[in-house]
């Protein structure tokens, strides 16, 4: 497969995932504004969101084993990047809610905060074209 | 690290994107390849060797 077809079948499945992970969140959160469900189903229901994130993971794991090695490095550098901002905001703010009482912060904006990074990240790191010496 | 990929691209008149379509990568690999910001795999390496016909020490130099 070309770099090109596996980049478009990536953002053919995550552009649309992601759309709906967002759609899904918000209505679940309407529905619970409004009293609409029972905690029982919103438990249940919380598959819906969780289930297009791994999606989204899928996905890129997928895209991963299907470009070349150089614009994998890229992928890796951007996927790492997330992590670890994803890691220090949640051990960070988890120490302060531990010691300093800080006032709780969502793990829901954890996922949101990983792509977010993750897509800056990749952008940093995109191929420059420079010439060769 | 140090390659003559440029040379021999030049040598045979082909532009990033033929010698990227030649080796089934993207352009862009190719240019970070060929301006030393990415060292390809071994397997790469000796693809991009054998494409031009030569070693793979005739394409790629590893010392500083």
């Amino acid at each position: 497969m070309t770099n090109e077809k596996a980049t478009r079948r990536y953002l053919g499945t995550i552009i649309p995932a992601a759309i709906a992970f967002i759609a899904a969140s918000l209505a679940l959160k309407l529905m619970d504004n409004a009293g609409m469900l029972a905690v029982e189903a919103l438990y249940a229901l919380s598959i819906v969101p969780v289930g297009l994130m791994l999606g989204m993971f899928w996905a890129q794991w997928r895209y991963l084993n299907q470009i070349d090695e150089y614009l994998r490095s890229i992928q890796v550098k951007g996927g790492f990047a997330g992590l670890v901002v994803v890691l220090t905001v949640a051990t960070g703010w988890g120490w302060l809610e531990l010691a300093a009482e800080a006032p709780p912060l969502s793990m829901f904006w954890l996922n949101p905060l990983y792509w977010i990074v993750y897509s800056i990240a990749v952008m940093w790191f995109r191929p420059r074209d420079e010439a060769a010496a | 690290m140090k390659n003559a990929i440029r040379q021999f691209r030049a040598d045979r008149g082909w532009s990033q994107a033929v010698l990227a379509e030649k080796l089934d990568i993207s352009r862009q690999s190719v240019n970070a390849i060929e301006t030393g910001r990415f060292d390809p795999s071994l397997p790469l390496a000796f693809r991009i060797a054998r494409l031009f016909g030569v070693p793979v020490e005739a394409v790629f130099d590893d010392e500083e």
